[in-house]
C-alpha cells in the first residue's frame, strides 16, 4: 500500500503483506493497475543489536516478463504482533534445552489465553534495507518499505518456523531474555534456511 | 431504513465546518445527529467505505446457501482478518483487513483488536446489550479505594441515559436493582424454558437473573417509525446486518436523522492522519486526511473537532497529532493519554446440558438474540464484600436450541445411535460466560510504536501493552466457581467449567486511554469530554472512560456523547469556543 506525496515523485510503498511459503515470505504489490509478485527468501538469520535480522533475496515478478531480483537484502525486526491462537507444537527434532517447560505448578488462579508458555507471534514487522524500485522494475519508491510477515502456517516446515520465530523473539524480547537459548534457536532457524 | 446517500457529497477544503466528526459509529453517529439537530453544519469523516444495506447486509442468508456453510474459504480469516474475531463469511466486509491495519504488542502480551472501518462502524455488528452504569461504577473508588472516581455521577447522567435509550430503542424489564438502574424500556424478550430454569436456580442462590436489555425494537415508537425502522422479526442474524433497522446502528438511526437535516456532509474513505493545530494558540484547526482509495492528501478545517473513531483509534490519532504546542500528542500535557487501557474479560464460565429438556420437540429458539443476564452480585455492600478481589462481574448466557447442533462435535459414536444422541442433547444446552471488570491501571497503555511500524497509508501504528492482574485472576476463579454452581443448582449434567480468561481485547470493550477527570494533571478530558488543553477538541467515545465497570459500554458512550454535544453547543453560543 502506498501514498503519493506529489504528482511528480514515485508513489511511496509503505508496506508489503506476505505469508510464508516454506521458508520464503510471499505476497503481491499493487502499482497502479498492475499486480507484481513479491518474495523474500531468507538465507541467514542473526541477532544484531538485540534484534532478529534476516538476510536474503528479494524477487519481484511483473505481470508480464521476467522476474528481477536483489540479493543481500536485510530485513531488520521492527516489532511484532502477539497471536491469540494456539501455538503449534515444538519441532520434533529440537534439543530439549531449547523447549521451554510449562510451569510444573501453574497455580490455582486462571491464566489468560495465549500468554506465558501459550504465547506465540502472529506477525513480524521488518524494515527491508533500502530497495530500488527501478532495479526491481517497480514504479514505486521502496526507500522505507516494511515487510509485514504474517506467520500463518499450513505445512510442517512453516509450523516449525512459526514456533522457532516465536521462541526466538520471546528469548530476545520477552520478559525473561535468555541469550544462550536464543543462540540455539538461531542455529535451528539457519538450519532450516539452508 | 432511510437512505443517507444525500449526505455523501464532495467535502470542501475551503469551507470551515461548524464541527468535524471523526468516525461514524455509535458516538460519531450520535454526535452528527445531535449537532445537526442543533443547527451545526458538520462534516463526518469515516475511514472506511460506504455501505449499501440492500447489497451488503446478509441478514437473510443462510449458511447452506454458501459452499463454505458460513465459515468462508479455508484460511481466509487467518490470512486477511486474523484479529477480527467475530467476523464471519457473511459479515467480513464490516471489519478491517489486518493486512492493511497493523498494530504491535510486546511478546507474550497479546491484544485482540477488532475494528470496523466502515460507515456505521462497529454498530453494524455490535452485541446490542445496553446497560446503564450506576454510582457503584461512577463512584467505584469511593466504594473500594482503588484509582479515582469518575467526575460525574448517576444523577446527572440519568437524563442522558433516558434520551439515548428512548432514541435507539432498548427492550428490557424494570427490575428495580439500584446498581443496575432501570429506564423506559420496550417490552423485554421472554425467557426460553431453559432460561426459566436458570433463573430459578440463580435466585435460590440469592442472586438475580434478568432479561438482557438490548437495543432492538420489540415495539416501534413514532420516532423509530419516522426513520423507517421496523420491529424485530427474530431472524437471529443481527451480526450480518439488520436490513429492517430493528437493531440500532448508526446507519438505521442516527446518520439518517442527521442526513435529513441537510446539514451533514458524510465523506467515506477518509483516513485521518492527524489533527492540525493553529500555530498561534495551539487550538485545533482541522484535520489532515489521506483518501483511502486515491491516496490523495487533503485538509479540512472546523470550529470544533469531535474525535469518535473508537477508543484506540481516537487515542492513536491524538498521539499522532504532535506539534510544537503539543509535543507529546494533542491534549496530552498530563502525560496520561494512552494510559489506563482496559477491556472486560470473559472466558471463564460453565456449560452443560439440562436433562429435563433432553429429547424434547425441536422448536424455533435461535431467533431470539437475547439470553439471560446475571447482574453483578459481588462487592455491592458489606454483606457481599469479597476478601480476594474488588469490583465485580456479571454472567451472560442462555439456554436455547441452536441453529447448528454444535454438540455433534463432542458426541462420540456414529450411525443412528450418534444421530439419536445428537438429537437428544442439542435441544438442551445451557451456558454462562463472564463479563468482568478489569481494573484501570496506568501500566496498561498504548503508545505510538517506538520502532516505526506504519499502516498501509504510512501512518504510525499503536503498540499495545496490557495484561491482567491478580485481581482479575481472583475474580475469574470466583466466576468459574459461581457459574458452575448455578448450573449445578439448575440440575445441569455434563458440566464443563471454563477456567481460561480471554486475552485483552477479545470482548471488544476496549476503554480508557483518554480518561476524563477534574484534575488536568491527571486526566485528558474534563467532565464534558472536552480536552483540558484544547477547548475546541472533544473525545466522545470509549477513550473517555475512567473505569470499565462490568456492563457493556455503548449506552454510556451514547449518553456521554449527547451530553458533550449539549455542552459544546452552549459553549459555542457563549463564544467560549
Amino acid at each position: 500500500m502506498f501514498t503519493r506525496n506529489s504528482s511528480t515523485a514515485a508513489p511511496m510503498l509503505h508496506s508489503i503483506h506476505a505469508l510464508p511459503e516454506g521458508s520464503e515470505f510471499v505476497g503481491t504489490i499493487e502499482a497502479g493497475r498492475s499486480k507484481f509478485g513479491f518474495s523474500f527468501k531468507p538465507a541467514s538469520a542473526s541477532i544484531e543489536n538485540g534484534k532478529l535480522t534476516l538476510r536474503g533475496r528479494v524477487k519481484v515478478t511483473p505481470p508480464k516478463g521476467s522476474p528481477r531480483t536483489t540479493d543481500g537484502v536485510t530485513a531488520t525486526l521492527l516489532s511484532t504482533q502477539g497471536s491469540t491462537a494456539q501455538p503449534p507444537a515444538p519441532p520434533a527434532s529440537l534439543p530439549a534445552a531449547l523447549i521451554p517447560t510449562p510451569p510444573a505448578n501453574p497455580g490455582v488462579l486462571p491464566i489468560t489465553e495465549a500468554t506465558g508458555y501459550l504465547a506465540s507471534i502472529a506477525v513480524i514487522y521488518f524494515r527491508l534495507s533500502p530497495l530500488s524500485g527501478t532495479q526491481l522494475g517497480l514504479p514505486l519508491d521502496l526507500g522505507a518499505v516494511q515487510l509485514n510477515a504474517r506467520l500463518y502456517s499450513d505445512s510442517t516446515l512453516e509450523r516449525e518456523l512459526l514456533w522457532l520465530y516465536s521462541a526466538l523473539l520471546m528469548a530476545t524480547l520477552g520478559p525473561l531474555p535468555d541469550a544462550a537459548r536464543a543462540q540455539g534457536l538461531l542455529a535451528e532457524l539457519n538450519r532450516r534456511y539452508a | 431504513m432511510q437512505n443517507i446517500q444525500s449526505a455523501i457529497r464532495p467535502a470542501s477544503a475551503r469551507k470551515r465546518y461548524d464541527a468535524i466528526i471523526i468516525g461514524s459509529g455509535a458516538s460519531g453517529g450520535m454526535a452528527a445527529r445531535e449537532l445537526t439537530g442543533r443547527g451545526f453544519e458538520v462534516l463526518v469523516l469515516e475511514a472506511g467505505p460506504m455501505i449499501d444495506p440492500v447489497r451488503d447486509f446478509n441478514m437473510n442468508k443462510f449458511a447452506y446457501e454458501s459452499m463454505y456453510r458460513g465459515f468462508g474459504k479455508p484460511g481466509w480469516k487467518q490470512t486477511e482478518q486474523w484479529m477480527q474475531d467475530t467476523a464471519g463469511e457473511f459479515s467480513s466486509h464490516f471489519y478491517v483487513k489486518d493486512t492493511e491495519n497493523p498494530y504491535t504488542t510486546a511478546p507474550g502480551k497479546p491484544f485482540l483488536w477488532v475494528r470496523a472501518r466502515i460507515v456505521g462502524g462497529k454498530t453494524l455488528h455490535w452485541g446490542r446489550l445496553s446497560w446503564r452504569f450506576s454510582d457503584l461504577d461512577f463512584k467505584a473508588a469511593s466504594h473500594d479505594g482503588f484509582d479515582v472516581d469518575w467526575p460525574i455521577d448517576y444523577k446527572e447522567m440519568a437524563p442522558y441515559y433516558d434520551k439515548a435509550e428512548n432514541w435507539i430503542g432498548v427492550s428490557g424489564n424494570r427490575d428495580g436493582l439500584w446498581w443496575q438502574p432501570d429506564g423506559d424500556f420496550l417490552p423485554a424478550m421472554p425467557f426460553t424454558c431453559g432460561e426459566q430454569l436458570l433463573k430459578s436456580a440463580t435466585e435460590r442462590l440469592g442472586w438475580k437473573l434478568i432479561q438482557p436489555r438490548v437495543a432492538m425494537l420489540t415495539a416501534v415508537r413514532d420516532h423509530h417509525r419516522k426513520l423507517g425502522r421496523a420491529q424485530c422479526h427474530y431472524c437471529g442474524s443481527c451480526g450480518n446486518g439488520c436490513t429492517v433497522g430493528a437493531m440500532f446502528n448508526s446507519l438505521s438511526a442516527t446518520l439518517p436523522a442527521a442526513a435529513a437535516t441537510g446539514k451533514m456532509t458524510l465523506r467515506p474513505n477518509s483516513v485521518v492522519r492527524h489533527i492540525t493545530v493553529n500555530p498561534d494558540n495551539g487550538q485545533a484547526k482541522g484535520v489532515a486526511v489521506v483518501d483511502r482509495l486515491t491516496r490523495e492528501e487533503i485538509e479540512f478545517t472546523g470550529r470544533v473537532i469531535i474525535v469518535a473513531g473508537s477508543t484506540l483509534e481516537s487515542t492513536r490519532l491524538l498521539l499522532n497529532s504532535t506539534s510544537r504546542q503539543h509535543p507529546r500528542g494533542l491534549g496530552n500535557s498530563s502525560g496520561v493519554l494512552g494510559h489506563y487501557l482496559v477491556d472486560h474479560f470473559g472466558g471463564t464460565g460453565a456449560s452443560g446440558f439440562l436433562p429435563m429438556l433432553a429429547g424434547r420437540e425441536t422448536i424455533n429458539e435461535d431467533g431470539k438474540s437475547s439470553g439471560i443476564f446475571v447482574p453483578r452480585f459481588r462487592n455491592l455492600d458489606a454483606k457481599t464484600k469479597q476478601d480476594r478481589f474488588i469490583r465485580g462481574y456479571g454472567f451472560e448466557g442462555g439456554s436455547s436450541i441452536p441453529g447448528f447442533p454444535g454438540v455433534a462435535r463432542s458426541t462420540p459414536g456414529f450411525g443412528s445411535d450418534f444421530k439419536k444422541n445428537v438429537r437428544r442433547w442439542y435441544v438442551a444446552p445451557v451456558a454462562l460466560t463472564t463479563r468482568a471488570n478489569m481494573l484501570s491501571r496506568f501500566e496498561n497503555y498504548v503508545e505510538i510504536d517506538p520502532d516505526g511500524v506504519v499502516d498501509a497509508w504510512g501512518i504510525p501504528v499503536l503498540k499495545v501493552h496490557i495484561q491482567h492482574s491478580d485481581n482479575e485472576r481472583e475474580m475469574a476463579r470466583d466466576a468459574a466457581e459461581c457459574s458452575t454452581e448455578i448450573l449445578r443448582r439448575a440440575g445441569a449434567e455434563n458440566i464443563t467449567t471454563l477456567r481460561q480468561m480471554t486475552a485483552p481485547g477479545r470482548i471488544i470493550h476496549e476503554l480508557g486511554t483518554a480518561r476524563m477527570g477534574n484534575d488536568p494533571k491527571l486526566s485528558v478530558l474534563n467532565r464534558f469530554n472536552q480536552s483540558h488543553d484544547v477547548r475546541n477538541l472533544f473525545v466522545t467515545d470509549g477513550a473517555a472512560f475512567v473505569g470499565a465497570a462490568n456492563q457493556n459500554p455503548t449506552l454510556t458512550i451514547l449518553a456521554l456523547t449527547i451530553r458533550a454535544c449539549e455542552y459544546l453547543t452552549d459553549q459555542v453560543k457563549r463564544g467560549e469556543i
